[in-house]
C-alpha cells in the first residue's frame, strides 16, 4: 500500500517542487497559495493581453461545416446554444454584424 | 476539367491502378482522395508554369478507377463553388 503511495508522490509532487514533506495541511495550504493561485494570476494576465476584438474570418460555405441534418430543438432550429453573432456564422454566411 | 476522352488510355493498356504502398490495405479511400488532390495540384504547378499537363493524365485514370463518380462530381462542383475543403 505504502509503496504504491510513494511513487506516485514522486511522479506528481516532484514535478513541480523539489521537497517532499509528506501530505499535511501545511504542505498543500503553501502549494496553494505559492503555486497555483500564482499560476492563476498568470493565467487571467495572459487572457487580458489577449483579449480584444479581433476581425472575424471571412465567410466560405464549405460542407463539412455548420452541418444541420436536423434542425435543433430550442429557438429556431438553426442557432447553436452558445451563438455568438459577432464570431459565429449561419450555414448561409454571418447576420450582419 | 479536361475532356475525358482525351484521357481515356488506348484500349487495353490500362487495366487497373498499380499496387500503391502507400495504401496497402482495403480501406482505398485515402488513395482514391490522394490522387484527386494530386491531379489537381499537378494541373495547377503544370498550367503556372506554362507545361503540358500530360503527366498529371496518371493520377486522373487512377482516381477514375478507385473513387465513387458521385465523390468525384460532388467534388468538382464544390472545387467550382470555391468549397472543396482540400487544399489544391
Amino acid at each position: 500500500m505504502a509503496l504504491p503511495l510513494q511513487l506516485l508522490n514522486r511522479g506528481l509532487a516532484t514535478a513541480a517542487k523539489g521537497g517532499h514533506a509528506g501530505a499535511g495541511a501545511r504542505t498543500w495550504r503553501l502549494l496553494s497559495f505559492m503555486l497555483a493561485l500564482p499560476s492563476v494570476a498568470v493565467c487571467t494576465l495572459n487572457s487580458w493581453l489577449h483579449a480584444g476584438h479581433k476581425g472575424r474570418p471571412e465567410f466560405v460555405p464549405y460542407h463539412h461545416l455548420r452541418i444541420r441534418t436536423k434542425p435543433y430543438c430550442w429557438g429556431d432550429g438553426n442557432h447553436t446554444l452558445f451563438h455568438n453573432p459577432h464570431m459565429n456564422p449561419l450555414p448561409t454566411g454571418y447576420e450582419h454584424r | 476539367m479536361l475532356d475525358i476522352n482525351l484521357q481515356k488510355p488506348p484500349k487495353g493498356k490500362w487495366p487497373t491502378p498499380p499496387f500503391d504502398p502507400r495504401f496497402p490495405n482495403q480501406n482505398q479511400t485515402r488513395n482514391c482522395y490522394q490522387n484527386f488532390l494530386d491531379y489537381h495540384r499537378c494541373l495547377k504547378t503544370m498550367n503556372r508554369r506554362g507545361k503540358s499537363t500530360q503527366p498529371c493524365e496518371y493520377y486522373f485514370r487512377v482516381y477514375h478507377s478507385l473513387c465513387p463518380i458521385s465523390w468525384v462530381q460532388r467534388w468538382n462542383e464544390q472545387i467550382r463553388d470555391g468549397t472543396f475543403a482540400g487544399k489544391i
